[in-house]
């Protein structure tokens, strides 16, 4: 996804403007004139200019006809539906590490992620499914048994400990 | 002479099996540490701390040096063959050293590496054995205006580095700057920007955020490309040729001035408190391309901006020794630990030590010139063990490396919280470099930041807002002059640069 620079400097405006909107509510305290939204404020201020000079200097560009760009150029990836895919696979596998890795554990999710994302990525079943258990098995004996990780175990942990 | 007898003693220390062994583990483990993307030589460290707790002192430090040098170092490895520093260390030249890779130098890249670490390293161990405590009485005398400046002559650098624009670069900077606010302000312990979670209290962990930008970027960039090009394989991996070291003689004998230069100035930087390797290794990469015939080169694979950060990372390991030794104050995230493990060993470090126990010092110094010397071969085998890497297709590397990149995030925090802190900044890092906005800036942002606030608070609230106070002090001007020099020589530039632009596009 690519911006004008136009679009950007709207954008991180909008960031500078957040940033000084929320360091405003900071409390402040009395007799210390600087205080815990000094800081921020200055970085939003800031952030606030370059943007403005982003913006400045794109407008000035296309007036002068150095840039035609369109506003907004979607990444002609996402034009392939396997792009896609793939793309949606690696968030989702890390979504899933994140909202289930409690419940279901690190190691079936990988197993299940990997494998997903091997066939889309082209790879055939037998190696994708191997590489997908040797990569966890690999992944597990080095961060929960060598440097003592505590990796969730969830369901297998369950079964294993007998409180499933 | 006493110095002989303490001498003998420091060697009879250092030379035994149960240290060289240790040292030899220690390094191994470094080097796989630091060559994998997202952990870091402090993480090495951190995790060899509870081993140590069962050794002698001397096997014990040993363990510490070794592993935190090999770590620096084998950052690079990573970096040049996937463009993902290994370490925040590698990142200010990672550009250069993959370019040298796509155009089927990686072998040269990372031999000069290597070997420029190496000189690197023992001039760092040098100016420690010889100049520890004048050095360390200098940075003592530093207040918060001068680590002010010191913070933004470094933050300066870094948009001054970035080959791109230095206006994406300054809002890279700023977004870095603002992510290292998130947390307990330093000053008044107000919550700021933690929308209520308790996560965020301690503030925005570096690493998943590095693995994000660095890693998860990466990878998202590769997936969308492996299926969009059918050849993203071919194109994509380094072609590794001939002997490890060939040319790299040549390049020492080229740029001895770039060496030494950049030797002094990371050993410096790394004396001096909160600034360690990766701010040596930025600024050395600066001056280097202020210095430079080339400087456009810079960020394409030029290998002079390489053997100038390169040298000046190693450097700063033994520079951040010399305040930590001398004073008990670290010079950057290691030393932290190693100080907290003399005291656990009882070897409260400060001046009292050189007096009461100079043997221990002078073997400190021994097991840092061990450790470069177990960097060579251990170099190398890792360079060529990480080359097998080389030989996997994209397509089977990169779903590896993004569980990696869960787990190393996860143990960050030992909590989810670190994979979604990687999520976020990861997809924030694609959109934005995507975007031509260059992503280092934003971690050294976020590295130097709270040091950064603090010293300015602390300063504002000393000098009760007068400004001129920040250029009071004879180094806090020296120092500020040179960033706002720096300011005004790149700001002049570029308006001079706008001004000679013909304009013979702008007629309709």
């Amino acid at each position: 996804m690519k911006f004008t620079d136009s679009v950007s400097g709207v954008l991180i405006c909008a960031l500078g403007i957040a940033l000084l909107t929320m360091s405003a509510q900071f409390p402040s305290f009395a007799g210390q004139p600087y205080g815990a939204s000094l800081f921020p404020s200055i970085l939003g201020t800031a952030l606030v200019l370059c943007g403005l000079g982003l913006g400045a200097r794109d407008l000035l560009q296309r007036r002068a006809g150095s840039t035609t760009a369109p506003w907004i150029t979607p990444d002609a990836a996402f034009g392939n539906a396997r792009a896609v895919a793939a793309f949606a696979t690696v968030l989702l596998f890390v979504l899933a590490q994140i909202l289930l890795g409690r419940a279901v554990g690190f190691a079936p999710l990988a197993v299940i992620g990997l494998f997903v994302l091997f066939r889309v990525l082209h790879i055939k079943t037998l190696p994708a499914l191997a590489l997908s258990l040797g990569g966890t098995v690999m992944c597990w004996f080095l961060f929960a048994r060598l440097l003592l990780v505590p990796l969730p175990r969830g369901i297998i942990g369950r079964l294993i400990d007998g409180t499933v | 002479m006493p110095i002989f007898a303490t001498l003998a003693q420091a060697f009879q220390l250092v030379l035994t099996p149960e240290v060289f062994f240790t040292a030899l583990m220690a390094g191994a483990f470094g080097m796989f540490v630091g060559a994998m993307p997202g952990l870091t030589a402090t993480m090495a460290t951190a995790l060899l701390v509870p081993l140590t707790f069962f050794m002698d002192p001397i096997p014990a430090l040993a363990a510490i040096v070794t592993a935190s040098g090999m770590a620096i170092f084998a950052g690079d490895i990573p970096g040049a063959m996937l463009r993902i520093p290994g370490t925040p260390a590698s990142a200010a030249y990672v550009e250069d050293s993959h370019r040298l890779s796509l155009a089927g130098k990686l072998n040269f890249a990372l031999g000069t590496q290597l070997a420029v670490s190496i000189i690197g390293g023992l001039f760092g161990v040098a100016v420690l054995i010889v100049a520890a405590p004048l050095l360390a009485e200098l940075a003592l005398n530093f207040t918060s205006f001068e680590y002010f400046w010191l913070a933004a002559l470094g933050l300066s650098c870094a948009i001054f580095v970035s080959s791109g624009d230095p206006l994406k670069a300054a809002v890279s900077l700023l977004i870095g700057l603002a992510l290292a606010t998130v947390g307990l302000d330093p000053t008044t312990g107000v919550a700021r920007f933690t929308f209520g979670s308790t996560d965020l209290l301690a503030g925005i962990e570096f690493i998943p955020a590095m693995i994000g930008l660095f890693a998860l970027a990466e990878i998202l960039r590769g997936v969308l490309k492996l299926n969009s090009n059918g050849s993203g394989d071919a194109e994509q991996m380094p072609q590794a040729t001939g002997p490890l070291f060939k040319g790299v003689g040549a390049v020492i004998r080229k740029y001895p001035k770039n060496i030494l230069r950049s030797s002094i100035l990371g050993t410096l930087i790394g004396a001096l408190p909160g600034a360690g390797a990766d701010i040596a290794a930025w600024m050395a990469y600066a001056v280097s391309k202020r210095f430079s015939r080339n400087p456009d080169n810079y960020g394409k694979g030029e290998i002079e901006g390489l053997v100038d950060a390169s040298s000046a990372n190693n450097a700063a390991v033994g520079g951040a020794w010399i305040p930590a030794l001398v004073f008990g104050i670290p010079g950057d995230s290691v030393t932290a630990i190693v100080v907290g493990v003399l005291y656990m060993k009882g070897l409260n470090p400060g001046p009292m030590v050189f007096l009461q126990n100079p043997q221990l010092i002078y073997a400190v110094f021994l097991i840092f010139i061990l450790s470069m010397v177990l960097l060579w071969p251990l170099g190398w085998l890792a360079i060529r063990a990480a080359r097998q890497v080389l030989r996997i297709p994209r397509s089977v590397l990169l779903p590896l490396v993004l569980v990696f990149c869960v787990v190393g995030s996860f143990a960050m925090t030992n909590s989810a919280f670190g994979i979604a802190l990687m999520l976020v900044i990861g997809l924030a890092g694609w959109i934005l470099e995507d975007n031509g906005f260059p992503v280092s800036p934003i971690i050294l942002g976020l590295v130097l930041g709270g040091m950064f606030e603090r010293n300015f608070m602390t300063s504002m609230i000393k000098s009760g807002g007068d400004l001129t106070a920040f250029f009071d002090r004879p180094i806090a001007m020296g120092l500020g002059i040179a960033t706002l020099a720096l300011w005004a020589l790149t700001l002049g530039t570029s308006l001079y640069k706008a001004a000679r632009k013909p304009a013979p596009r702008s007629t309709p």
